[in-house]
């Protein structure tokens, strides 16, 4: 009797237990945010596929794609695990696998009995460009041949520095106007500028500005100058975008860049802006984004012309034109120096996830100009999993004005002497990288005919945009900015007038144009 | 207490049979689809067991009919692995392989190396080459997937359809218009057409009648099989149930299914949740 009673007190156990397992499943529904302007819009596009990927805490991320006909009809995307802080990423691809959209959600609770919605602003990895009088903005999702590649957004002012904020929402965009320095928001869903809400009044001399991942602050870096305090200005985002203006200003002479984790900002103190190893003296300064405090500081005895910082909040790696190398450095541990990969004239970096990637320079050779050189590699440092690329040699075409006879022309074409990558921001998936480069091209004197040079020695300088496929080193978008040349009159040459001429695949902005100055990526990585 | 435990032990009058395999369950993709599972390699000798993992794993939670690399060999030929390879991943030469093993669909199973081990899991179409949905999971040099990753990545890849299974209840009680109830769910009076339900589950089964002794019993029902239930309902006049001869001699029985099931059903909730994006 009682081997019975125990029994069926086992039976109690499977009736409860049963019913635990009649609670429903949860879900989890992606909620598309789509910019307001369709011209905007992913969507307007052919999306092919749809790519989810998941990252939990501790976890390796993994990722699921699904094919499409139509975005608009919904997409079951798999199955995703259950879990805390769990971030999603969305990326849609055309059919021939490009990147045309993408969005990042915040962290999630993913339960196994609740619905959980999912808001991802998902918009086109659109390039943004400063120097001009307003924002010029490529469509990374275009090649240069289509007629709307391009635009602009005109926020008042000139626009100098541009970052969009992690979350997708907004560009954070620093002018500098007849009212001086001040802050204003874009929509990244109408390009326009948020005029509800009002600028905020910055320092002078802005050199660079970065959001922290999670949204909170953003920070402007400032050069010292006689009219004004160099250091960095931290503001209160969510303040900023409610209306209210809240600014910690951390002073420090001579901030030229700045790179922000969760935590700290990571001040680019006497930052390199010239061609090769330049004499200057750089560091970099660690400021706690909460209290303002400043340290611990990297120093260099020598310039250095970039730094990104890893996830992690404490890895930096820095750009040494004078090592030649990308080298990481734990900031709290500053006697660990990694050199990650070797780069001749390092001169940008970019972290995106867990991967650094570099733009350097090789110097030309007596047959071919300077060639820019890309390398990826992990932060980790794992050598086996390098890539290492090189762009077709630099080239410009000088024109001579001499001739005026229809159907007569020359042209020198010059190769690089000088070459220099300053920005790189690199587009979501890594499947494209922009770059700002500025290049010296100098031509010899040559012919004689009468004691006199036929084409005179001269000298042709050069900004321009570049959009990159990294995998095949093609470039789908190049606009030159600006071109200048000079040339020697004092020796008579036949040839005395010149102009910038044109590559047949380079998009030329008419003279005088300008220079560029910021390049960032929608929820790219800088 | 006591009355529930009294009421547990109607379970006699359960009697579980096993009918074999029903119909095919009319949904798109059809769940009971040929599936040829086949494995390309390129430059790895990771995971060397990975799509005959697969495989096993479609064939252990699917209604799939599931072609692993010796079937398909079988029926291909020896030059198999050959000619996968040959394809070099190209869905139109992988789906030509699964046409001509009469399969609908190709789940193809990648392993390669970008410095970690990189698994891919493609469901190709064979009519047509299209690829349906591909999943890649970098894994490090030394880690094989335990069943359970695996299988959360096949429950990825392939319809979730495929992984919804049913049963069948078929309850025939010795009175008609008694109320029958599947959990908390009303489904109707006895007698009754057969229930279809998900399966593997364990439903518990309640029957009332007025003037008779409530029914309730709980029972496993194993996936593509007819679970018979037999209730008997005794009118509350004659003597009470419990105070039969043959109602400890089977209790025993049941009872012990009953403990089985309680151990599968521990395994807790879902580890996973379903995930998409609404129409626009």
């Amino acid at each position: 009797m009682l081997a019975q009673r125990a029994k069926l007190t086992a039976c109690l156990v499977v009736i409860s237990v049963f019913e635990m397992a009649c609670l429903g499943e949860g879900s989890v529904e992606v909620k598309l945010q789509l910019p307001e302007d369709p011209d905007l819009s992913p969507l307007q596009l052919n999306i092919g596929e749809v790519t989810l990927m998941t990252e939990m805490p501790g976890e390796p991320a993994h990722s699921q794609s699904q094919q499409v006909l139509d975005v608009s009809d919904g997409v079951d995307l798999g199955r995703i695990d259950v879990g805390d802080d769990v971030k999603l990423t969305l990326s849609m691809a055309s059919p021939s696998q490009r990147l045309v959209g993408f969005g990042r959600s915040a962290p999630v609770s993913v339960e196994a009995d609740s619905d959980v919605v999912v808001p991802i602003n998902v918009r086109r990895p659109f390039v943004y460009m400063t120097g001009g009088l307003n924002i010029t903005v490529f469509d990374s999702t275009q090649d240069q041949e289509s007629a709307d590649y391009q635009s602009a957004i005109g926020v008042g002012g000139s626009p100098v520095l541009v970052a969009p904020t992690p979350d997708g929402a907004d560009l954070a965009v620093v002018s500098v106007g007849g009212n001086g320095t001040f802050l204003s928001l874009v929509s990244t869903s109408t390009h326009t500028r948020r005029d509800e809400i009002p600028p905020v009044a910055l320092g002078p001399y802005p050199t660079d500005v970065a959001v922290s991942p999670d949204n909170r602050f953003l920070v402007v870096a400032h050069e010292e100058n006689p009219g004004g305090q160099g250091g960095l200005s931290v503001i209160d985002l969510a303040a900023a975008r409610s209306g209210a203006s809240s600014i910690q200003f951390v002073p420090l002479a001579g901030v030229g860049g700045v790179v922000v984790s969760n935590e700290r900002a990571f001040a680019l103190v006497g930052r390199a802006t010239d061609f090769g190893c330049p004499q200057d003296v750089s560091s970099v300064v660690a400021v706690d984004l909460n209290s303002g405090a400043t340290g611990p500081t990297v120093s260099f005895d020598h310039g250095i012309h970039d730094v990104a910082v890893a996830r992690d909040g404490h890895t930096i790696v820095v750009a040494d034109s004078c090592d030649d190398s990308l080298i990481s450095i734990d900031v709290d541990d500053d006697a660990s120096r990694v050199p990650l990969a070797s780069l001749t004239d390092a001169s940008a970096v970019a972290i995106v996830n867990d991967r650094v990637w570099g733009v350097g320079t090789k110097a030309p050779t007596l047959t071919e100009g300077a060639r820019l050189e890309l390398v990826s590699i992990p932060v980790s440092g794992n050598m086996d999993e390098m890539t290492r690329v090189a762009l077709p040699p630099a080239e410009e075409r000088a024109k001579s004005n001499s001739f005026n006879t229809p159907g007569q022309r020359a042209q020198q074409v010059l190769d690089a002497d000088a070459l220099i990558a300053y920005e790189l921001a690199v587009v979501p998936g890594a499947g494209h990288i922009a770059l700002l480069t500025r290049s010296v091209f100098q031509g010899e004197e040559s012919g004689d005919l009468g004691g006199f040079p036929i084409i005179p020695q001269m000298e042709l300088r050069s900004w321009e945009y570049l959009l990159v496929n990294a995998a095949t080193t093609s470039i789908v978008q190049r606009q030159r900015t600006k071109c200048t040349v000079e040339w020697d009159s004092f020796s008579l040459p036949w040839l005395d007038d010149w102009e910038c001429g044109s590559l047949p695949e380079q998009d030329v902005v008419a003279a005088p144009g300008y220079e560029p100055l910021k390049i960032s990526v929608l929820y790219g990585a800088k | 207490m006591i009355r529930a435990r009294y009421r547990l032990a109607q379970l006699v009058a359960v009697a579980l049979v096993l009918l074999g395999a029903l119909p095919a369950l009319a949904q798109k993709p059809n769940p009971k689809r040929k599936v040829a599972v086949l494995e390309f390699r390129k430059g790895s000798a990771a995971l060397p067991s990975a799509a005959a993992i697969s495989a096993k794993l479609l064939r252990k939670q699917t209604s799939l009919e599931v072609m692993d690399a010796d079937d398909a060999r079988k029926k291909y030929g020896s030059h198999l692995g050959r000619d996968v390879f040959a394809c070099q991943g190209a869905t139109r030469c992988i789906a030509r392989i699964g046409r001509k093993l009469g399969a609908s669909e190709v789940l193809l199973v990648g392993v390669s190396e970008f410095g970690d081990v990189i698994l891919t899991l493609q469901r190709i179409s064979a009519r047509n080459g299209r690829v349906l949905t591909r999943i890649a999971e970098a894994l490090a040099h030394d880690a094989e997937p335990t069943a359970k990753a695996m299988t959360r990545y096949l429950k990825r890849v392939m319809p979730k359809s495929d992984f919804i299974r049913y049963g069948v209840v078929r309850i025939k009680a010795n009175v008609n218009d008694a109320e029958v109830f599947l959990g908390d769910h009303r489904k109707g009076v006895t007698p009754i057409s057969p229930l279809r339900v998900r399966a593997p589950a364990t439903y518990k089964i309640h029957l009332t009648k007025p003037g008779f002794v409530p029914f309730t019993a709980s029972v496993d029902v194993p996936p593509e099989a007819v679970v018979k239930v037999e209730p008997t309902l005794v009118p509350r006049t004659t003597p009470a149930w419990y105070k039969r001869w043959w109602v400890a001699a089977i209790a025993g029985t049941i009872v012990v299914g009953a403990v089985a099931i309680g151990a599968s059903s521990l395994q807790g909730p879902a580890n996973d949740v379903p995930v998409r994006i609404p129409p626009q």
